[in-house]
């Protein structure tokens, strides 16, 4: 619980510095929002990708540590002293009378929604008390920021594929992990972007003449269950949302009112967003046509005062959003690396990067029409029930026209959404990469609700009220779910470790790993989800990637050994619905099983079902005299110098134990899983530390059938190394 | 003296009229055109039908999905 308390006060602090910083940039650029809400999370948004630009700069600079952080801190808090103080000062100085209120008397409707608002992400919040386990957050969204931070750089890592990627917000994870020991309430971040986005939203409705509706808007996104998911997982396409809603909310004031300050705001957010994502530039590109054509059909771009504001846009986003794309084409010869490589060919540019799956719905499906329906009633097809927006949008889609018809805004938010939504159709038409059009989906929905409540017939009563208790209901009881399994944890029930152990199939993987590898140690390894491993990892299909070797070459393992890698741990899902695994190394193991020793087998199955092995193997001592010509090549070179500081972040290197050789301590392991018959277990096999000692197999949580507790004795027939001749044991 | 004498509504209409006329007014446009609904009316009930068919739809599947297919 202490902890706790220390990364809630990082996160208050955190937040402070982004506010003060927030405050001052909106200070002197003069922006002045309708509402409250907006004012509140403009100050939030321009904060946090001000800290998150300062970071990288940090990064580049090989700053990026505990003490420079903390100064950045400290900047930002004074920053949010001296804001706060002025507006103290100025209140006294008016003889301490409040600014009068800019609205009239709140109706209750407004009171209501806002309340609503209130209930539904109270509803999320024991979820972003939790420590992290979704799948991309652990594969690098906090995972890299761990490793720059230890390595105090942005570092570029070959055996990563996402090391090179705009990632924003994602530095900012970087701060509690550098000025703490652990990582506890790293999704108090999202959260907070998401809390600014809903509010963000208000000011979207009120900007383009749906003022009174305000607080309806921001009730509808809350209530969709991709927003409180994504506020709630430390990913980064709810601030590609977030800035991407404030570059359109100053675009469109830019367009009815072209001062440099506006423009220069549009194109802060607009660098925002493409710093923080690729679907960020996405739709910074959608937003920049779409206004470029908008001001060009209605002849106000021959405006000098327009061209003006234009240019010093784009050159704000590009100065902000640059360096991100300039790294990537310094270490690679691709700005977008690894995508467009036909665009950039280049010798960096890495081979069979992904293979290319199906499209939800193809181009030419005549599905593609009833798209927004599939959509929403089948979102498992489209990333799964987690990013479902609700129905509410489907059921206003029809009313997009209405908004069309506005002169303020309308026609620009509609084109750039439209634009969007076709890049996306032929990307990879998951909903989630679709979060930036939902602020514009909230437009339409608001303007379809006020509409049909213009006419006073039961029908459309009935209508309105039925649509809106079944967006409620379901975007309440979507995070009501999602927070039900944290609150053993919150309530100090389960401990932290408890919880990991129960959730996360690779915290007890870490934990198992540290026991049998000394830190320091390189491993090479085919799971994914490297953040609470405790040693050197690398994604061994990640580095096959990057330097493109055939997995089948005779000489593949000694030149992997000569790497500097001494361990590699396999990983098998017996169900693969829920995770699955490149087999290549496995299959190039097989073929040489003289080449390295197995160390030991660690097999599961989680609550949810998901049954997997993990198999450690040790490279043996003897293939020095086997070096391969494969190391004369500039990319192993670069592998070998770049895994040398990577396993010195991690401690020294120690000597390792020796194991004796053992075998089918993985079909044993996996054959109590499949007897335990999707039970929860676990199953742990260890070599022996010498010849004579038997291996053993531990059943450590057996409602297992035919394994009760005890030891798998195996015996093991000495010069048949590697294993054992017989496989059967006796348990006792 | 030329033209109609009577020019305000008041003198034309009686008290119900100008109150209909009035709230139809205020909401900026007629609902009834020669006797038939005007197409704006239309079209909120062709809307009104679709919200609650696509609710009704996507409340069925939910109560599918969550409550009866475990």
């Amino acid at each position: 619980m202490e902890s706790l308390a220390q990364a809630a006060l990082v996160w208050a602090i955190t937040t402070a510095a982004a506010f003060g910083a927030g405050a001052v940039t909106a200070a002197v650029l003069k922006s002045r929002t309708a509402t409250v809400a907006g004012a509140l999370s403009q100050r939030l948004a321009l904060g946090y990708g001000a800290l998150g630009t300062a970071l990288f700069w940090l990064g580049v600079a090989h700053r990026l540590g505990p003490e420079p952080i903390g100064c950045l801190l400290g900047a930002g808090v004074v920053a949010a002293a001296i804001t706060a103080g002025s507006t103290i000062w100025r209140w006294h100085r008016a003889g301490l009378r409040l600014p009068a209120p800019r609205c009239r008397q709140r109706r209750p409707a407004a009171i209501a929604a806002w309340g609503g608002v209130a209930v539904i992400l109270v509803a999320a919040l024991p979820r972003a008390l939790g420590p992290e386990t979704e799948g991309d957050a652990l594969c690098y969204h906090i995972e890299l920021p761990k490793q720059f931070v230890r390595l105090g750089r942005l570092a570029f890592m070959p055996w990563t594929d996402q090391s090179l990627f705009p990632a924003l917000t994602d530095l900012c994870f970087s701060v509690p992990l550098a000025l703490l020991d652990g990582s506890p309430l790293l999704r108090l971040f999202p959260f907070t972007w998401g809390v600014a986005l809903v509010l963000a939203v208000a000011e979207l409705a009120a900007t383009t003449g749906y003022r009174p509706h305000a607080a309806l808007a921001a009730l509808l996104i809350a209530s969709a269950p991709i927003v409180t998911n994504h506020a709630t997982v430390a990913y980064n396409d709810l601030p590609v949302a977030l800035f991407g809603t404030w570059a359109l909310i100053w675009l469109i004031r830019w367009m009815h009112c072209p001062t440099v300050c506006h423009a220069v705001l549009a194109g802060l957010f607009l660098g925002f967003a493409a710093a923080t994502k690729l679907t960020g530039l996405a739709w910074a590109l959608c937003l920049c046509a779409t206004a470029i054509a908008v001001t060009a059909a209605s002849r106000q771009l021959a405006c000098r005062r327009r061209a003006l504001g234009l240019v010093a846009a784009l050159t704000v986003a590009l100065l902000v959003a640059g360096p991100w794309y300039a790294r990537a084409w310094y270490h690679t010869g691709n700005p977008f690396h690894p995508y467009f490589a036909s665009l950039f060919p280049s010798a960096a540019n890495i081979h069979d990067w992904r293979p290319v799956k199906p499209l939800p719905v193809s181009l030419t499906n005549p599905q593609i029409l009833a798209l927004p329906l599939l959509a929403t009633l089948f979102p498992e097809r489209f990333g799964g029930a987690g990013q479902q927006w609700g129905v509410v949008f489907l059921a206003f889609l029809p009313a997009a026209l209405l908004i069309a018809a506005r002169r303020r805004g309308g026609r620009l938010a509609l084109a750039a959404a439209v634009l969007y939504t076709i890049l996306w159709l032929a990307a990879k038409q998951n909903l989630r990469f679709l979060l930036p059009v939902l602020p514009i989906a909230v437009l339409w929905c608001v303007a379809g609700l006020d509409w049909l409540r213009s006419t006073n017939h039961p029908l459309a009563r009935a209508a309105i009220t039925g649509v809106l208790v079944v967006q409620l209901a379901a975007g309440l009881a979507a995070p009501l779910r999602r927070s039900l399994p944290y609150c053993a944890f919150l309530l100090g029930r389960q401990s932290l470790e408890e919880f990991l152990a129960t959730h996360e199939p690779t915290y007890r993987v870490a934990t198992w790993l540290a026991a049998r590898v000394p830190p320091g140690m390189p491993v090479l390894t085919q799971e994914h989800r490297l953040f609470y491993f405790d040693r050197p990892l690398v994604r061994e299909d990640a580095l096959r990637r990057w330097l493109g070797y055939d997995s089948s070459s005779p000489a593949l393992l000694a030149a992997l050994e000569s790497l500097g890698f001494r361990y590699i741990l396999l990983a098998r899902s017996l169900n693969h619905e829920v995770a699955r695994y490149d087999q290549s190394l496995r299959e190039r193991l097989r073929r040489a099983v003289d080449s390295f020793e197995p160390i030991g087998t660690m097999a599961f199955c989680s609550p949810g079902g998901d049954r997997r092995v993990y198999e450690l193997f040790r490279f043996r001592a003897s293939m020095d005299g086997r070096r391969s010509f494969l190391l004369r090549h500039p990319r192993w070179q670069l592998v070998k110098d770049g895994l040398r500081w990577f396993a010195h972040g991690y401690g020294g290197r120690a000597g390792s134990g020796s194991a004796t050789a053992c075998s089918r301590l993985a079909a044993a392991a996996e054959d109590t899983l499949r007897q335990a018959g999707g039970t929860a277990c676990e199953a742990v096999a260890d070599a022996g530390r010498s010849q004579s000692e038997p291996c053993h197999l531990r059943v450590l949580r057996p409602p297992v059938l035919a394994l009760p507790h005890g030891r798998l004795r195996l015996r093991h027939v000495p010069g048949s190394s590697p294993g054992f001749r017989d496989g059967s044991g006796t348990t006792r | 003296m030329t033209g109609p004498l009577i020019t305000r509504p008041r003198d034309r209409y009686s008290a119900d009229d100008l109150a209909f006329t009035h709230r139809h007014r205020h909401q900026g446009r007629s609902r009834w055109v020669n006797g038939k609904p005007a197409g704006a009316t239309v079209c909120r009930y062709l809307l009104a039908t679709w919200v609650l068919v696509v609710s009704a739809a996507y409340a069925a599947r939910l109560c599918w999905k969550y409550l009866l297919s475990h």
